[in-house]
């Protein structure tokens, strides 16, 4: 039939390649989208999805495409550098929690006590207080995410902890750095690459959220939850491309980069590499 | 009618030919390979009949055993004729026969709810309602287990009766075709006889039955006929009562030293009469206590092991001597008492004495390949090595490919290092094959000679413990 077939591992690496491109595809064109695209264009204000403009104007005239493609690039590396700094204070935590039982309870104290006041209330506090824009806005959301990831990790980690190889680990004299190293951190690793896939999505609407209150990004970076809320106020007029395509564009975003986690850990994971046909 | 009954009484109730299975992999790069792990292997089972199924660990037998089912991994490929009643096993028809037609008693105790009462456990076994109650009074009595057993909770039952209690689910649907993987390692003799007879009933019952096990002697009590497997291939099917002698009726080398590693453990490399003499180095075990919940486990518990002895320790299923291994081998804490070495307590660093216990796979982590276990202990150019057989090829596998025996081997390298001065070994053969458990311990008691380490072999295997100890302290007395 002339079909060539391939297996698996190549499927794995093809499907990595290809969304690796389509996601460095959606990053680049919105890094090197200039300033003169985002102008405002009173000729051409509130106009429908054309050829000329695939996803419409706005009320201002600007190209909601550019405007898309800008705002996911920002929200990509708002989500990225937040869900990667977040993973990164739950790992320390459960590594430094693995140490003895005085430093868990500080670690479980502090995750409770982070958990008990309200995410928005807490990321909106540190993001003013860092003076907002995007360097608030990150730090805020890094500072918020990772009390929930910490948990699991923990969980992992206490079960890690009782297994039997750890306590005959330490009989052939290997301190707790080494354990938590060698034996501990394998085990987190699953758990925090699916960690930060969730906190990804989840960074980036908090940060839609608070720029849409008014203490994120400033209103001329079009980021997508500056662009899905001011669109809020022309939907009722009928005008959907506002809002339909840059969030498609934002689910498409989270789901190539759900994709491309998945195939990477396939990948990777001996014991998961194997499996499906 | 009748024409079909009579052929229904001949077509064999399993029928396994020329079976092959490979496994997909991806060790390096891009490329797929295929690992056949099962080939050319054949066997029929009638009904009636008791077949047992022998071999190594690692020869491909609780594979077998899951191709029947169709609970395969993914990655696994199937070849040849696999036929149930005449017809052939298809997915399909594999999963509407498993846990009706054919059932499996699980070679773990682990497969059992913790959470769940023993009751509500068969009753979830029955896929039609009605007269649950009574069917589960039934099997629980067909067992030779007390009612109120349906009342406990696993973690009430000793070892002997969790094996019943998986049997009952088993059975409580009314197979045809029983698989019991290992049902019998780690049993004492009494428990033992027990399972062997019931599994035996079944089968005169006019139930086919596959006794997947590595223990010959078991195997012959109860099978009319006996499949030899070595490295995933049929070596030969013989009648139970060709085993015999010294193995005169035995056609294949392979059966032939299996048949006869039973009784010669450790003719070769070692002598008993060089007993140690007495000196101030000896492990020192005092007043050892520990309780859980209330129960006392270990009370008052003393005794010494000199330099280059050893030492058996026995007793049943469930007493506490896992336990007690543990304490010494300072991967548990005692609630009193000491363990010493030449009067000092072991404080940081290595620990002079180490442990192999009874599962290896509980004591490597899956996440590691085989050469980091060894590195961990600083064991990878070890001349125990190649004493105990471990290719180099395994030392890049993960612990998931290879089998307990092999597993177990890497575990007595990692505890054989030359600063201990002291190895507990609990229960290490009790999984494996004659030839491995013959294997292995020629290496462990010529090392210990070599090095003049103390050691203390736990065991319920009485036979076993005579053949390697200096003497034997029972764990009721100490």
């Amino acid at each position: 039939m002339g079909r060539i077939t391939w297996n698996l591992r190549q499927r794995t690496l093809g499907m990595i390649i290809f969304s690796l491109l389509l996601l460095l595809g959606m990053i680049v064109t919105g890094i090197v989208i200039g300033d003169d695209k985002l102008a405002i264009n009173p000729d051409a204000m509130n106009q429908e999805p054309s050829l000329d403009h695939l996803f419409g104007t706005d009320w201002l005239g600007r190209d909601m495409l550019a405007r898309t493609l800008k705002g996911l690039a920002l929200s990509f590396f708002v989500g990225l550098l937040a869900a990667s700094s977040s993973a990164m204070i739950a790992l320390t935590f459960t590594l430094i929690a693995s140490w003895n039982r005085a430093l868990d309870r500080i670690v479980t104290w502090l995750i409770d006590l982070f958990l008990s006041v309200p995410h928005l209330v807490l990321l909106l506090l540190i993001s003013f207080a860092i003076g907002g824009g995007f360097k608030g806005v990150v730090i805020g959301l890094a500072l918020t995410h990772w009390p929930s990831l910490t948990r699991i990790l923990r969980a992992e980690m206490l079960q890690v902890k009782t297994a039997h190889y750890v306590h005959l680990s330490k009989q052939l004299g290997k301190t707790p750095i080494w354990i938590a190293r060698r034996h501990i951190l394998p085990h987190l690793l699953p758990q925090l690459f699916i960690g930060f896939l969730l906190l990804f999505p989840h960074a980036i609407l908090h940060e839609a959220a608070i720029s849409f209150l008014g203490f994120g990004l400033p209103a001329e970076q079009p980021s997508i939850g500056i662009i899905l809320s001011e669109s809020m106020r022309y939907l009722s007029t009928g005008k959907w491309w506002l809002a339909v395509f840059p969030g498609l564009s934002l689910l498409l975003m989270v789901l190539l980069f759900d994709t491309l986690g998945q195939h990477i850990r396939k990948w990777v994971d001996p014991f998961h590499g194997q499996k499906g046909v | 009618m009748a024409l079909t009954n009579i052929e229904n009484e001949k077509t064999p109730l399993l029928e396994v030919e020329d079976f092959a299975l490979t496994f997909r992999l991806y060790k390096k790069g891009l490329r797929e390979q295929r690992m056949q792990v099962v080939r050319k292997l054949n066997m029929t089972i009638n009904k009636g009949e008791v077949v047992a199924v022998i071999g190594a660990s690692g020869s491909g037998k609780s594979l077998l055993a899951d191709a029947i089912l169709g609970i395969l991994p993914e990655n696994a490929i199937t070849e040849g004729k696999l036929h149930y009643q005449g017809k052939p096993l298809t997915r399909d028809r594999q999963k509407k026969l498993r846990g009706n037609e054919i059932s499996l008693i699980p070679q773990s105790v682990n497969a059992l709810n913790p959470l769940m009462k023993v009751g509500k456990q068969i009753q979830t076994a029955l896929k039609h309602s009605g007269h649950r109650k009574a069917l589960q009074r039934d099997i629980l009595q067909k067992v030779n287990l007390n009612e109120d057993v349906a009342n406990y909770y696993p973690f009430q039952l000793s070892g002997g009766m969790a094996r019943k209690v998986l049997s009952a689910i088993a059975l409580v649907g009314h197979p045809e075709l029983i698989i019991a993987d290992e049902p019998t390692p780690g049993l004492d003799s009494q428990s033992l006889q027990e399972v062997t007879s019931f599994i035996r009933s079944l089968a005169d019952d006019g139930k086919g039955v596959m006794f997947i096990t590595h223990d010959i002697d078991t195997a012959l009590k109860i099978a009319d006929t006996i499949v030899i497997m070595n490295k995933g291939e049929t070596i030969e099917t013989v009648q139970a009562g060709h085993f015999n002698g010294n193995g005169e009726n035995l056609k294949e080398s392979y059966t032939n030293e299996l048949w006869n590693a039973r009784n010669q453990i450790l003719k070769s490399n070692y002598k008993k009469k060089s007993s140690p003499s007495p000196g101030d180095k000896s492990l020192q075990i005092r007043n050892l206590n520990y309780s859980i919940n209330g129960k006392q486990i270990l009370e008052d518990i003393n005794f010494d092991v000199l330099p280059g002895e050893v030492v058996g320790l026995m007793g049943e299923s469930g007493a506490g001597k896992t336990t007690l291994a543990r304490i010494i081998a300072g991967h548990q804490q005692a609630d009193g008492g000491s363990v010493k070495i030449n009067g000092h307590e072991h404080r940081k660093g290595r620990n002079p004495i180490q442990l192999v216990g009874q599962h290896p796979e509980q004591f490597i982590n899956p996440k590691w390949t085989m050469g980091q276990v060894l590195e961990e202990s600083g064991m990878l150019d070890s001349e125990v090595i190649h004493m105990l057989g471990i290719q180099e090829e395994w030392l890049s596998r993960w612990p998931s490919e290879l089998s307990g025996g092999e597993l177990q081997r890497f575990s007595i390298v990692r505890a054989l290092h030359p600063k201990t001065k002291f190895l507990i070994l609990d229960e290490i053969t009790t999984m494996l094959d004659a030839i491995s458990t013959v294997e292995i311990w020629s290496v462990v008691l010529k090392v210990v000679k070599q090095r003049n380490i103390g050691l203390l072999a736990i065991s319920h295997d009485k036979q076993l413990l005579n053949q390697v100890c200096h003497r034997i302290l029972d764990f009721h007395e100490l």
